[in-house]
């Protein structure tokens, strides 16, 4: 088959995608599983759809193609294109047109007659069923309103446009720019945007996980599965060895972390009847199933764990452990170390305990979780005590490599 | 639903943009084709457009082509569409761009519309809680007349009270906003002049202008916000080593997917070699993020940032052998 820019499913470019932007180190060979072919094509497809932005360099391994980006200088997410590459055929492109124009002058009509109407205009016969199933589509899409009319199925062109939205369009650039970016499934802002015609709202994104994207038609069947009560069927695939499992769940909620750019879905796994945290870049595929009564339980249970987890992992019961790290602050000099304190430490308590010493405690169903954080004090952090002697024995094992690493006495 | 649809599609935009253009010669349709398609649309999607049997939208008339449609294409917002923008009627962050009667028509145009997600249906964990405040009249009158002037390239008159230091007034031209989902706060790039002469680029906190008033004042010469962020770049690369220890090289790799960088993949060692740009403002975050790492990260150059690694982490490793290590004297 020749050679396209366009493709049938978006999960054949979805991890390639996702390799460039975040290793950008692998070579032709480490995409084994696939043909020379495939991987040239895909890659010559990405190229095609982002420009300059995909750049290579010969390393010892071969061929590197990566995606270098400094994201907080982009007017707009370029991996968008992507969601804009599905393919279709001759009779897709003509009818899209041809329907739209014979339906925008209000008339509601009914299948027969539009295919009639639509030889008449574009000499062209298309069959009933084509037409037919063409209609429904685009009546699911909500491009098109349905009424009955008798015992017929007529339709008209929706009247929803972003003229009628927005009849007054000031703003509408920068609202579009802005939530185009930041919002749960924000490519859609960017479809709107790329009506409007509108240029750069000179909005730029700081911490901005472009590679979220990838995931939006995974995002998208979770939050319908949300708002309609729905369960799931739920493929995995291990980040660890990546052996794939399957499991039903309720999904609960959505949980997004603005710093280490990792998204999940916490559901409730019905196999194993607790808790579970998905990453949304492991999942391969959802399928909905219907929702059953209490579900709604499981989500009002999970509201309790949340109240004090520290990240998105919820566990079997509600036990806490207790935590709290001393840092030493110069107050006059240093005022952000307690400002910091109170604004990254979800919800902790922060108290001064001395001049120059400060106390944060917090009770976390999961010391483990943060320590990361806390390795961030690094060099003022006078105590940690806590219920988690692994977790705080871990960090001081960790200053003793880190000091070994810069050359200081262990 | 199908977020993957061909009604959203490039093809189709471009398309659109021809049959509405229309009537064009071949050269102005490979332009528009070239400026809004992808790298190799003109020599996919040209020839389909003018191939009858193919696309028959298009006829040729004495060298050019018009659109065999009766009206110019519309594409109606899809179901989609509207129940995204039905849940942001929900989010405070909405009435920084439109007014209250603009939300009041969306609101009444979408009634009968389910919202995507709700609010609480997402939970941003790792926020920093001390953002802006939306919800105040003040925030977002202020915040509506920078975007004003930002799109009518005017100058502003603006109140700042700096973190430290006295409340200082000055005529800004807004270039542009910047929002971190991180700290889930608005800064605007300004230019700020006097008596029509440039005084400077500048980077102001949104929650930190206390007041927004007109200015008079004027600047025609020519403003590079871009070469200014280059030249706030680093001036090296970071130079790290990452290992695959607790899963590091794909922790890594996706925390600082944000940032500009170039990475090497060692078999034998089974760790990566990162060269890692920043902004020069941003060196204290990010070298508390690697710090965050622990040992999965060695940093290896340049010398001086090496130097503030090593700085904190000894000083760490006297104060857990019981040292008074802690002197003051930390950024962060």
């Amino acid at each position: 088959m020749a050679y396209s820019e366009l493709v049938k499913r978006f999960d054949r470019v979805r991890d390639y995608m996702r390799d460039f932007l975040i290793f950008g180190f692998k070579t032709r060979e480490d995409f084994g599983q696939k043909s020379a072919r495939t991987y040239d094509n895909e890659r010559r497809r990405i190229e095609s759809w982002l420009g300059d932005g995909l750049r290579w360099e010969y390393r010892p391994g071969g061929k590197a193609v990566f995606l270098s980006v400094d994201a907080s200088g982009l007017p707009s997410n370029p991996l968008y294109r992507a969601w804009q590459s599905k393919s279709f055929t001759d009779n897709d492109i003509t009818l899209h047109f041809y329907l739209l124009d014979l339906l925008s002058d209000g008339r509601p009509r009914h299948a027969e007659e539009v295919t009639d109407e639509l030889a008449d205009r574009c000499e062209r016969l298309f069959e009933l069923s084509t037409v037919r199933r063409k209609l429904k589509e685009y009546g699911e899409l909500g491009l098109l309103d349905m009424q009955k009319q008798g015992r017929r199925l007529c339709y008209a062109l929706s009247p929803c446009s972003l003229d009628a939205l927005f009849p007054d369009k000031t703003g509408l650039k920068e609202f579009l720019g802005f939530f185009g970016e930041t919002a749960p499934l924000s490519v859609l802002g960017s479809f709107l945007a790329g009506r409007t015609g509108d240029g750069d709202a000179q909005i730029r994104f700081k911490h901005h996980f472009i590679v979220h994207t990838l995931e939006d038609q995974i995002l998208l069947t979770i939050l319908e599965a949300l708002r309609a009560g729905r369960r799931l069927e739920l493929t995995n695939v291990s980040g660890r060895d990546g052996r794939e499992s399957v499991c039903r769940v309720v999904p609960v909620k959505l949980m997004v972390s603005v710093q280490s750019g990792r998204r999940y879905l916490v559901a409730r796994r019905l196999d194993q009847r607790r808790f579970s945290t998905f990453r949304l870049d492991y999942i391969k595929a959802l399928t909905p199933l219907p929702g059953q009564d209490g579900d709604e339980n499981y989500r009002a249970l999970a509201e309790l764990r949340l109240a004090h987890a520290w990240g998105p992992a919820l566990p079997g019961n509600e036990r806490t452990q207790r935590f709290s790290m001393t840092v030493a602050v110069d107050e006059e000099h240093e005022p952000h170390i307690i400002q910091r304190l109170h604004r990254e430490g979800r919800g902790g308590e922060v108290a001064r305990l001395e001049p120059g010493l400060w106390r944060y405690t917090n009770e976390v169903h999961d010391v483990g979780e943060m320590m990361n954080w806390v390795k961030t004090f690094m060099g003022r952090i006078v105590a940690l005590e806590g219920d988690d002697q692994r977790a705080i024995d871990r960090f001081y094992d960790d200053v003793r490599r880190m000091a070994g690493i810069y050359g200081g006495e262990v | 639903m199908e977020l993957f649809s061909e009604v959203y599609g490039c093809y189709y935009e471009v398309v659109a943009e021809i049959l509405r253009a229309a009537p064009l010669n071949r050269r102005q349709m490979e332009a528009l084709v070239g400026a809004r398609g992808y790298g190799e649309s003109t020599l996919q999607l040209i020839p389909k457009l003018l191939d009858q049997n193919a696309w028959p939208l298009l006829e040729e008339r004495e060298g050019l082509f018009y659109s065999r449609l009766e009206h110019p294409p519309v594409l109606p917002v899809t179901a989609l569409e509207c129940s995204w923008l039905k849940a942001l009627l929900d989010d405070p962050r909405i009435r920084l761009f439109l007014t209250d009667e603009q939300l009041t028509h969306l609101a009444k145009a979408l009634r009968d519309v389910e919202p995507l997600y709700r609010q609480e249906d997402v939970l941003y964990f790792d926020r920093y809680l001390d953002g802006d405040d939306y919800a105040d009249p003040d925030y977002r009158r202020r915040f509506q007349a920078i975007l004003t002037a930002l799109r009518e390239g005017a100058f502003l008159r603006l109140a700042y009270a700096p973190p430290k230091g006295r409340l200082r007034l000055g005529d800004h031209r807004p270039l542009r906003l910047e929002y971190s989902a991180k700290d889930d706060k608005f800064r605007v790039y300004t230019a700020k002049a006097w008596h029509r002469a440039f005084q400077g680029y500048h980077v102001l906190n949104l929650s930190r202008i206390r007041e927004v008033g007109p200015s008079a004042e004027r600047y025609c010469g020519r403003l590079d916000l871009d070469g200014w962020r280059r030249r706030h770049r680093c001036a090296e690369p970071l130079l790290l080593c990452v290992t695959g220890e607790r899963n590091g090289i794909e922790r890594f790799m996706v925390e600082f997917s944000s940032y500009e960088k170039q990475s090497e993949y060692d078999e034998k060692t089974k760790s990566c070699t990162v060269r890692l740009w920043y902004q020069r403002d941003d060196e204290t975050e990010v070298l508390i993020r690697l710090l965050g790492f622990g040992p999965v990260i060695r940093v290896l150059g340049p010398a001086r940032f090496v130097e503030l690694m090593r700085e904190r982490v000894l000083r760490q490793a006297c104060l857990s052998a019981g040292g008074a290590g802690w002197a003051g004297a930390g950024p962060s």
